[in-house]
């Protein structure tokens, strides 16, 4: 369930650091800096939905 | 317990983040953070129904509450452990100690009532 999640994250990072060199050497910093905080964003938002998720299984199990 | 799936999912893991850390730092620690939460989550579901039955077990008996009150604990302590390691994997030291010491005043404010429950019977034994 989580591991093809791990892939994903990492395929995403290996794409945005090739695409921010791509940028970087065509002379757009700016829209390579963009791209890569955009990238960074979305990765940050399937973190936290995994992680809810584990807070509330622990929730859930230990009675928290 | 698929222990042989838990243990790939970590190398497998170790390997990845070892190698988006040199095109871009921050996806390795995201990397290790998901796999870490995947193998808890994995863990916890695992233990479900074997604490439930451990829960139910007790609760037949008085002291059920303090039984309850320990296992409330050693969530807390999972959770914690699991964002302090994470914060010392991103070498914010002091980040996971902050955490570690969030976790122990969660503990603390946990078990002031046994705390005073217990200084009850002190007394009545003294007197």
């Amino acid at each position: 369930m989580d591991v093809d999640l791990i892939f994903r994250v990492a395929a995403i990072g290996i794409i945005i650091a090739v695409l921010n060199q791509v940028l970087v050497r065509s002379g757009r910093e700016d829209q390579a800096m963009l791209m890569t905080l955009t990238g960074l964003v979305v990765v940050l938002l399937m973190v936290v939905g995994v992680i809810a998720d584990l807070f509330s299984t622990v929730k859930s199990v230990f009675g928290l | 317990m698929n222990l042989v799936q838990i243990l790939g999912i970590c190398i497998v893991a170790a390997t990845v983040s070892i190698l988006l850390k040199n095109y871009s730092g921050e996806y390795s620690l995201i990397v290790s953070v998901l796999a870490g939460a995947a193998v808890l989550i994995l863990l916890i579901s695992e233990i479900y129904d074997n604490l439930l039955d451990i829960r139910n077990a007790v609760s037949k008996y008085s002291a059920s509450a303090y039984f309850l009150l320990a296992l409330k604990s050693l969530g807390i302590c999972v959770i914690t452990g699991f964002i302090s390691d994470a914060c010392r994997q991103a070498g914010q030291i002091s980040l996971a100690s902050k955490a570690e010491l969030a976790g122990r005043c969660a503990i603390f404010i946990l078990s002031v009532p046994l705390l005073s429950s217990l200084i009850d019977t002190a007394y009545g034994f003294i007197k």
